[in-house]
């Protein structure tokens, strides 16, 4: 049977890195769409949202474009950095990554709005920069649903298929994460190990939401 | 003090049209809904951008269309309290209130918001969140935090209308005797009319973004410039 804690803790290693990023690119991108010039920011916010409903088999395509040895961003790292990111677990991370991120912004999105904006306007008025009123007020009353969006993401990572097979393949103890792993041990006729991998990753799912669940109580 | 306002602004509904000279006490805007009062304040306030025109305050341009000056809030120094307090829920009443201070958690900070609290009788609640007070308490709450700052003009807008008689008359009181005591200028909107009477210095009467008639209270009083101000004063008379 296939050795599936290696392949959890690197499903969840792979998930935790992307969520990182997500959180912190997410947040900030939100707020530039939210709280910035929108028409400036028109092409970027549609960019980014872009992945959300190309399939991933596409996103990969064009991840694989980006990063190879011949890519404008692959090329650029083999030569000055002598870096290679296709078929390495860092690829699985920048693909959970892409097709996370719309989500977060979407979810920190709405939680931004629904600030009340005399709140803003308050903090403003005290003489506060931008930055001590998003720091003091925006992000601790928009926390649920970052939080929501950061858990929503990672769960989104852990189940990354389509991306992260074609920039990262299928590389058992590399690249294989549990949604790869359990598609390879279905087409091997290893069920029993496909549906301790489904299990396990509808456990976490499940766990994910009820953490969410009680992490954004609201207190106030 | 001195605010000089001479500015134009297009809104959806009329253009805000007004040119005023405000005294350094306890001003009135007063008007029914919808006449820019509001508006009005959040141009002093520098929330909002007139189309053309310019205001000084004290010599200083907040806001000039022929230098192309528009004073960003945060460099006003103007205290705002807002018609629904505008507390931070996420914060218990004194954290509200030292968030109003340059340096929140200085010593200083600390004992000024201790002072508000006991003039305003909020010693006992500092520790409660905004949704754990009464309307009166929060609108002190929200008063204190704004003078925390020291500004050098306080706007109010519409900031007893949600509370009850009581409650209300005993703010008015409250404002009156800051401002004697603090010598602090300030600027207040209210569609209430026997509240404007009793509270201005100076009153301010607007309708559909321009200014009807401007004086000292006893002026206005005495001589309402035509029927529709004529129509306010008798209220009170």
């Amino acid at each position: 049977m296939t050795d599936i804690s290696q392949i959890l803790l690197l499903s969840l290693w792979i998930a935790a890195w992307s969520t990182l990023f997500v959180v912190i690119v997410g947040v900030a991108l939100a707020y530039l769409f939210v709280f910035g010039n929108p028409r400036r920011w028109l092409w970027l916010d549609t960019l980014v949202a872009v992945p959300l409903v190309l399939p991933p088999t596409v996103v990969g395509f064009l991840l694989i474009y980006v990063l190879g040895r011949t890519g404008p961003l692959g090329g650029l790292l083999d030569h000055w950095l002598g870096i290679r990111l296709l078929f390495t677990w860092q690829a699985a991370v920048l693909a959970a990554w892409v097709v996370s991120l719309p989500l977060m912004i979407r979810v920190t999105r709405s939680g931004f709005l629904a600030v009340d904006l005399e709140l803003i306007l308050a903090s403003q008025s005290l003489g506060k920069s931008s930055w001590v009123t998003f720091r003091r007020i925006i992000m601790p009353l928009s926390r649920n649903s970052i939080v929501a969006g950061a858990v929503l993401s990672f769960t989104r990572a852990l189940g990354e298929f389509g991306a992260t097979l074609m920039v990262a393949g299928n590389i058992p103890g590399k690249t294989a994460t549990l949604s790869l792993s359990i598609y390879t041990a279905f087409e091997a006729g290893d069920t029993q190990s496909a549906w301790w991998m489904a299990l396990l990753l509808t456990l976490i799912a499940v766990m994910a939401m009820v953490t969410t669940y009680f992490l954004t109580r609201s207190r106030w | 003090m001195s605010l000089m306002l001479a500015c134009h602004k297009q809104l959806s509904d009329f253009t805000l049209s007004v040119k005023l000279q405000l005294p350094s006490q306890l001003t009135v805007i007063l008007g029914p809904s919808g006449a820019g009062k509001s508006v009005l304040l959040k141009i002093l306030a520098g929330w909002l951008k007139p189309d053309k025109g310019e205001l000084y305050f004290n010599d200083t341009a907040w806001f000039d269309s022929a230098l192309d000056l528009h004073l960003a809030v945060r460099q006003r120094q103007v205290g705002f309290v807002f018609q629904h307090d505008a507390l931070f829920p996420h914060m218990s009443a004194m954290e509200n209130i030292v968030y109003g201070h340059q340096q929140p958690t200085s010593a200083q900070a600390i004992e000024r918001a201790l002072g508000f609290a006991q003039r305003y009788q909020l010693t006992e609640v500092l520790s409660l969140l905004p949704k754990q007070l009464s309307g009166g308490q929060r609108q002190r709450v929200a008063l204190a935090r704004s003078l925390m700052s020291t500004p050098q003009l306080l706007l109010l807008d519409e900031p007893f209308s949600a509370l009850d008689f009581m409650t209300r008359r005993h703010m008015r009181h409250e404002l009156i005797n800051l401002q004697r005591q603090l010598d602090l200028p300030m600027v207040f909107v209210t569609h209430d009319i026997h509240e404007a009477f009793f509270i201005a210095d100076y009153l301010v009467l607007m309708n559909q973004g321009q200014v009807v008639q401007a004086g000292v209270k006893e002026e206005v009083l005495a001589s309402p410039s035509n029927d529709w101000v004529k129509q306010w004063v008798e209220e009170v008379r």
